[in-house]
């Protein structure tokens, strides 16, 4: 899953962080264009949080919300045997351990938006508890893909583990947000963040995945 | 026996549970009375021991509020300067302590630090169980009513046939309260070798450096394990300069999540109050200031120059001459 743009959008849909990371997007697209894509995203969510049908929100009990650990996504060494050469114990933050979790977790994101495809891009969001919205843009389009790439799954199978992944990916980059955004003295909350660290880490992480 | 109405400053589970909150069923309790025998700490800091072992916090917690007293100190303060010198001053307060608790936990032989942990678990239920015999037996004795013999003879003069009286227990005594009696100071005994000082288990105060390098030694070991867990990452001598050492962090942990390294390096001055703190309480004036020296792999390195007095050098080489 190659990472275009990661957006950062915050409770009251302003826009505080937007990076590209290959240059299909950057080109096509000023910071004011974002802005306005961050405002959309919002509102859309927003909405789409209210029309949910019916009789989802009554049988909302049934819906398995919880999504699944996968080991090492964005991770310095998806390797296992790499890492034991190296033998150095992985700095993260405040973080402890190889990983920043180790365990599946709850999507707050229970009624808007996780998942839009389209034949161009596939947009997906991860919300927190206090509303503040992690967007990727990924440029792999699961649906134009033949059937033998995916392999034996079915497609919607493949949507769903593309969907957990980007999950797991996000929440990494929330924790990171966590560190180097919240922990940071200097910074206002909800303004843009301009801390070079942080994006040096999305940075990695980004380049990790791909 | 007479009543302890001075706890040693201990806050026992059985000590809180003594005092048992508001009962409804009877309405408000006179607390007069009770008061004495409630623990008036409730607090664990003040009875732990000096030499508790190793506590681990959050970084998390503790980074969140540095950047709290950072903000806060950064809102009150018109120019960078100011804000170092706050920083730096706050920073001190806590390395003057340090040189003070440092040097005694290192003054305890390490032989028996895992005794440490028993020093104040030992349980005050005594005293409870105490004030029922007393109880039990002035009732018993003044049944009795019979004269004293016992070693409490000379006491018994005293105490005139006073049945509530907590001395009354020794006067009217009659051989099985006696016993009990006895039994009890040696309960009571036990007690007081169970509640043994941490002084007890230092030999010998551990002397204060005098030299320049001891004193650094001990910042670069002790100090650093104490404050981040692992000894600092090197201790230099300046080639250039005589009174100029350099105390250098790989990556310091309290501020690695501040960005922009000028930001970083002003909120680094803190630590420097540790420093400074630290040795002017050992009696090395000093000025310490962090200078960010990025090597290898790390971006963070932070280097903490500290400047002594020249004073401090002119009493070493008086003292131990030309070394």
């Amino acid at each position: 899953m190659a990472i275009e743009t990661i957006l950062i959008i915050n409770k009251s849909g302003g826009l505080i962080y937007q990076r590209n990371f290959s240059d299909t997007f950057a080109s096509k697209l000023n910071s004011n264009d974002f802005l306005i894509i961050a405002s959309t995203i919002h509102s859309v969510f927003a909405i789409a949080s209210q029309i949910t049908p019916k009789a989802l929100q009554i049988t909302q009990n049934n819906v398995d919300y919880v999504i699944p650990y996968i080991p090492m996504v964005g991770m310095e060494s998806s390797n296992p045997q790499q890492n034991r050469n190296n033998n150095l114990p992985v700095k993260l933050g405040s973080f402890k351990g190889p990983d920043y979790f180790k365990e599946s977790f709850v999507s707050w994101n229970k009624s808007g938006l996780r998942q839009l495809n389209s034949d161009q891009f596939t947009m997906y969001i991860y919300q927190t508890m206090t509303g503040l919205k992690f967007v990727a843009l990924s440029s792999n389009v699961l649906a134009n893909k033949p059937a033998s790439q995916i392999g034996n799954m079915d497609k919607g199978k493949a949507q769903n583990l593309a969907s957990q992944v980007a999950d797991n990916f996000l929440r990494k980059i929330y924790c990171v947000y966590c560190d180097y955004v919240m922990k940071d003295p200097f910074y206002s909350l909800e303004m843009p963040i301009k801390s070079e660290l942080f994006d040096k880490k999305v940075k990695q992480m980004v380049g990790n995945l791909s | 026996m007479e009543q302890q109405i001075i706890y040693p400053s201990t806050s026992d589970a059985s000590f809180k549970n003594r005092s048992t909150g508001y009962e409804y069923t009877m309405g408000p309790k006179p607390s007069l009375p009770d008061e004495y025998m409630r623990s008036p700490l409730t607090s664990k800091l003040y009875s732990e021991s000096l030499n508790t072992k190793k506590h681990e916090i959050s970084l998390s917690a503790m980074t969140f509020l540095f950047q709290e007293m950072i903000s806060q100190i950064h809102k009150n303060c018109q120019s960078l300067n100011d804000f170092e010198t706050k920083l730096d001053k706050y920073g001190e307060s806590i390395g003057m302590r340090l040189s003070e608790l440092l040097n005694f936990r290192s003054s305890i032989s390490p032989g028996t630090s895992s005794r440490t942990s028993t020093f104040l678990s030992s349980s005050p239920v005594v005293n409870t169980t105490s004030t029922n015999t007393n109880t039990n037996t002035n009732t018993s004795s003044s049944m009795n009513s019979q004269p004293g013999n016992g070693p409490n003879r000379s006491r018994a003069n005293t105490g005139t046939s006073s049945k509530d009286t907590a001395s009354s227990v020794s006067t009217k005594s009659n051989r099985t309260s006696t016993d009990r009696h006895i039994h009890h100071t040696q309960s009571q005994q036990a007690q007081h070798t169970q509640v043994e000082s941490l002084t007890s288990q230092i030999s010998k105060m551990r002397r204060r450096d005098l030299k320049i390098i001891d004193i650094l030694q001990f910042v670069h070991g002790t100090l650093w394990s104490y404050l981040f867990n692992h000894v600092s990452d090197d201790l230099v001598k300046s080639s250039e300069r005589n009174n100029e050492y350099m105390i250098i962090d790989n990556q310091p942990p309290l501020t690695q999540f501040i960005s922009g390294s000028n930001n970083r390096i002003s909120c680094d001055y803190f630590i420097c109050g540790v420093i400074r703190g630290f040795l002017t309480n050992a009696g090395f004036r000093c000025k310490v200031s962090p200078h960010l020296m990025p090597k290898d792999n790390w971006d963070n390195r932070t280097v903490y120059l500290i400047q002594f007095d020249n004073q401090v050098l002119e009493r070493e080489t008086i003292r131990f001459g030309q070394s």
